[in-house]
């Protein structure tokens, strides 16, 4: 009966340690999203300066496009750039961005530097549209369909490995 | 490493330790059973006596008996708990000593980083670095000083960019090689390195500006690697790993950025999923002989034997054909390997003979003739009459000035001794450390 105030202790810390160390092992990309298959929140945004013109709901929708979350203070936006710029400038698809918590000076040197590959900047100064769209961090790319409906979300930078799958995704919305 | 591995065994020591001893320690419950019961034992006799007496009431005469019972129970109990075999104990002892340091290392094996080499504070870098930055800072502005006053100087600029780089000040750097690009007299070299200023001021991302820049110079070994990267980072692997390839088919077998374009090529393959192209061969590396690689492999005898051979051939041949720059230049490498300075003494006068106008073979010459005499203390002769041919090609070669001084100082020429010193710091760079030792015996000139 004893033995039992010592057990049960092991027992209860052998299940937390057996918990954390599963948890280990998941992918926390793997996120689920409550906005996959809606419409894109409502919103209308400021421009960044006369780099491009602002972004809206209204905006989306017509053509299959992505909109990316980016901060010229995020260094994974960095490495996931140059990609951008091949989708736009190569692939020719539209890009919006969606430019949180930045200063609109650090965000202009940052597009002058990398180059812009958004057709329209919409600056989220507090995070706040942002929090609408589900964002976690930045970066995040959403797909968004010709119904404007939001149909695939990638956390954290796009890479290589990421490419293909993408142009195929936008592809096939294209045609359906 | 070791540090680390000694403190992490200490820990382990311990925690063992602290887990072992109780068990090692063992029964004290047990062992004090005997001392409980008899003053249990006295305290039921005390409250027996006290009831008979009268002093208590017989209801709390009860009570306190059943009291006293129970604790006698739960004494029993304890040491009933305590009373495990010590060989069984012992047997827990020893499987904790063990398992322990053995669950830590699984753990560590799994989660930590065992192939990180450490970092002790003596190899994190020399702690000058501040001081080398100082200097640094110093020499960029001697050298915008000397920009402002003739802002063509071409040379002043490319320097001025790569200090800048060398200080980690890439934006700048950039700015530096954009300005001397402005000034014409492009090289492809130049447009690479500003290429690489660019991306390195971007962190490494190769912009658009960057990637124009590269592309300016296709064939420099610096934009074909950055190119490759630009692609990689644009997600276009099979072109990066177009461009990598192509980059070591045309390097040197020991071009030294091959390891790294090596190591791209692999990651490249292994994130894009197709098998790792094998490593280009490379193009014949001029620093090293032909079957240089071969030579590379043998034992250090058969690699004499091997370099011997390939002198004996070499020389053959040179008497034959004494117009062949490489050959020659062959030749007096391995002579000074195998360590023979009369033979490339031989060797250098007979290049010298084939190409009279070069002032390095005559030099190579004298610094064998002083090798052979064992020091410069004294001048041989065969070393003053090579000085005095290199003289007349190069009269201006600080060393040439330099021995020639010595020359004529051995001699007696004072004055002479003096102007030619004189002459030889003015072209010695103001931090050279020969200007001490140049000073000092243009002081120690007798005078007039």
């Amino acid at each position: 009966m004893r033995r039992l105030v010592y057990i049960v202790p092991a027992v209860v810390f052998a299940l937390i340690a057996a918990w954390l160390l599963a948890g280990l092992g998941l992918d926390p990309k793997a996120l689920p999203s409550a906005m996959i298959d809606k419409p894109a929140p409502d919103f209308a945004l400021p421009a960044l300066g006369d780099v491009a013109p602002p972004l809206a709901t209204a905006d989306l929708g017509g053509e299959v496009a992505l909109v990316n979350v980016f901060a010229s203070w995020c260094v994974p936006c960095r490495a996931e750039h140059p990609l951008l710029m091949r989708l736009a400038g190569e692939k020719g698809v539209p890009i919006y961005g969606i430019n949180q918590k930045d200063k609109p000076a650090d965000a202009t040197r940052f597009l002058a530097q990398l180059g812009n590959p958004y057709r329209r900047i919409g600056v989220d100064a507090n995070g706040r549209v942002s929090i609408e769209w589900g964002v976690y961090g930045v970066p995040e790319t959403f797909v968004v369909d010709r119904a404007g409906r939001i149909r695939y979300r990638h956390v954290g930078a796009l890479g290589p490995q990421d490419f293909e799958p993408l142009l195929a995704m936008i592809e096939r919305l294209r045609r359906s | 490493m070791i540090l680390f591995w000694l403190a992490a065994g200490l820990v382990a020591a311990l925690v063992v330790g602290l887990l072992v001893r109780p068990l090692l320690r063992g029964g004290a419950a047990a062992d004090r059973l005997p001392y409980d019961l008899a003053v249990y034992r006295d305290q039921l006799a005390e409250v027996e006596r006290a009831a008979a007496a009268g002093e208590i009431p017989e209801g709390e005469a009860a009570a306190s008996r059943l009291e006293i019972e129970r604790r006698i129970l739960a004494a029993a109990d304890r040491a009933e708990i305590d009373r495990t075999p010590p060989g069984q104990r012992s047997v827990v002892a020893v499987l904790v000593a063990v398992a322990v340091p053995l669950g830590a290392l699984a753990v560590y094996g799994w989660h930590g980083a065992p192939r990180l080499p450490g970092q002790p504070l003596a190899e994190r870098g020399p702690p000058s670095a501040a001081a080398d930055a100082e200097a640094g800072e110093k020499a960029v502005a001697a050298l915008v000083r000397r920009l402002e006053e003739r802002p063509d100087d071409l040379d002043g600029w490319e320097r001025l960019a790569q200090t800048l780089v060398r200080l980690q000040r890439f934006a700048d750097a950039a700015e530096a090689y954009r300005h001397r690009l402005g000034l014409g007299a492009p090289r492809p070299d130049l447009h690479a390195r500003h290429g690489e200023a660019l991306t390195l001021a971007a962190g490494g991302i190769v912009t658009p500006a960057a990637k124009a820049a590269f592309e300016q110079a296709p064939d420099d070994p610096r934009a074909m690697y950055f190119l490759g990267e630009a692609a990689a980072q644009a997600g276009d692997l099979d072109e990066a790993l177009r461009r990598w390839t192509a980059l070591e088919a045309a390097s040197a077998a020991d071009a030294p950025w091959r390891p790294v374009v090596r190591r791209r090529i692999e990651e490249a393959a292994r994130e894009r999923g197709v098998p790792v192209p094998p490593a280009a061969p490379g193009t014949a590396t001029p620093g090293v002989p032909s079957g240089g690689e071969a030579i590379m492999r043998l034992s250090p005898e058969e690699r004499m034997q091997a370099i011997r051979g390939m002198v004996a051939g070499l020389e053959e041949r040179l008497a034959r054909e004494p117009q062949d720059r490489e050959g020659w230049r062959r030749l007096v490498q391995a002579l000074d390997v195998l360590g023979e300075p009369a033979r490339l003494a031989a060797a250098l006068r007979g290049a010298i003979t084939a190409y009279p106008d070069d002032i390095e073979l005559r030099l190579d010459l004298a610094n064998a003739q002083l090798e052979q005499a064992g020091g410069d203390a004294v001048l041989p002769p065969a070393f003053v009459e090579t000085m005095r041919g290199a003289a007349r090609i190069a009269p201006d070669h600080p060393q040439v000035l330099w021995y020639l001084g010595r020359i004529a100082a051995d001699e007696g020429r004072s004055e002479e001794a003096r102007q030619l010193w004189t002459r030889l710091l003015e072209r010695l760079p103001a931090n050279s450390p020969a200007r001490a030792e140049v000073e000092s015996r243009r002081q120690a000139l007798p005078e007039k």
